[in-house]
């Protein structure tokens, strides 16, 4: 079995069991340091990050600024020129698209009427038309069918009266009516 | 009594940090709270601020977009005004700021007479209160209708001649009724001058009333 030797130096000076204290005093050089650095780091950088925002800030806000006082100058006087215009332009449109256009409406019925002179009475009032003729029985024929078959016509209605010398000369009393389409009626479009 | 307790609490602690496991766990939880403490107190609250002018710089961003935006839809619109005055002079002559029957009268007669139309008479027909009714379409409160009557008399080719000149037109005329009656055969033998069909026509012109604001 080994013989353990023990050296005792005198000299050396024997340290003081460490307080409680010291150990926080230890810990706050230690790692405590480390944190702290770190902590106020970033809190530098931070605050240059926001002194440098500010400065953005300023800047921005004066930038506003002065696109305000330059839009300001427009929209007491221009703007409310413009908007009425715009107002004025859209409203035109739709006037323009919901507004009637009688003409090729005429042209077409007329087309069908072979004898213009004849005793044709037309009335066109918002979208239907009446027609009321005196003429021969083939073209009060000729007239309810052409009305009938056209595409500008819907709903059409025909009545036919038969009186007196008209037996004789072949003719009769014709009215008809019908529903004149919106594509052929409205102008449409701009 | 202090000193007593202090000693008391120091004694407890040496003691707890006597045993290196306990000692360990107590410098980790302490480190732990100490650095929670920091970040809550000194590096949140920093940063937080930072990121908060960042948000509120970006805003201020997108006002400045849109200020020039608006400011240069502005400038294209002076411009636009100045470079077409006479086009938005004509459609204020279209769309005029109030009633102008005298330029509506001199329109009508003149494409009337141009187009052999005798005319008998021509009407204003108070329609204030009927406007849905008459257009069959609704518009803005500022756009004023009026009903104009005109009857006359013509030959239906040029009838449908002037209809094609004011639907055509670029001031709106609705045609709101029509109706056409054929002249007695007779008394056109005895007037040789006379048109065969006679009419009597209604149509609707708009103006935009600038008393009225849109809100």
């Amino acid at each position: 079995m080994a013989e353990k030797n023990y050296i005792f130096n005198l000299l050396k000076p024997i340290e003081q069991p460490l307080t409680s204290w010291d150990r926080v005093y230890e810990w706050l050089i230690g790692r405590a340091k480390i944190i702290i650095m770190v902590t106020q780091a970033v809190i530098a950088i931070t605050f240059f990050a926001k002194v440098a925002l500010d400065t953005i800030a300023k800047s921005k806000d004066d930038q506003i600024e002065e696109l305000n006082n330059q839009i300001i100058l427009y929209t007491t006087e221009r703007e409310p020129r413009y908007r009425l215009i715009q107002n004025k332009e859209v409203n035109y449109r739709n006037m323009w698209s919901s507004s009637r256009k009688v003409a090729p409406v005429l042209r077409e019925l007329y087309s069908y009427i072979p004898n213009i002179g004849t005793d044709v009475v037309i009335s066109i009032i918002g979208n239907i038309v009446s027609i009321s003729t005196d003429d021969s029985r083939a073209n009060l024929d000729s007239l309810e069918t052409a009305i009938k078959s056209s595409a500008t016509f819907s709903s059409a209605g025909a009545s036919v009266s038969i009186e007196g010398e008209d037996i004789i000369n072949g003719t009769g009393k014709g009215a008809f009516n019908a529903i004149i389409d919106e594509a052929v009626l409205l102008r449409g479009k701009f | 009594m202090a000193t007593i307790f202090e000693s008391s609490i120091t004694k407890r602690l040496d003691q707890y940090l006597a045993n290196s496991q306990k000692k360990s766990y107590f410098v980790a939880a302490v480190t732990l709270v100490f650095t929670l403490v920091i970040f809550l107190f000194g590096i949140r609250p920093a940063i937080t601020a930072s990121i908060r002018q960042y948000n509120d710089n970006k805003e201020r961003t997108d006002v400045i977009v849109q200020l020039e935006s608006k400011l240069d839809s502005l400038k294209s619109l002076t411009e636009q005004e100045s470079l077409n005055a006479d086009v938005i002079d004509y459609f204020r002559f279209l769309l005029p700021s109030k009633d102008r029957g005298d330029y509506i009268f001199d329109e009508l007669t003149t494409y009337l007479n141009s187009n052999n139309i005798e005319i008998s008479s021509i009407q204003w027909v108070r329609n204030d209160d009927q406007f849905e009714q008459l257009s069959g379409f609704l518009l803005d409160p500022p756009v004023v209708s009026r009903l104009v009557n005109i009857q006359g008399s013509t030959e239906i080719g040029d009838l449908v001649s002037f209809l094609n000149i004011i639907e055509e037109s670029r001031r709106i005329y609705n045609v709101r009724s029509l109706q056409i009656f054929p002249v007695n055969s007779e008394t056109l033998d005895l007037f040789s001058d006379l048109k065969p069909f006679t009419f009597n026509l209604e149509v609707q012109y708009f103006y935009w009333n600038d008393e009225i604001v849109i809100k």
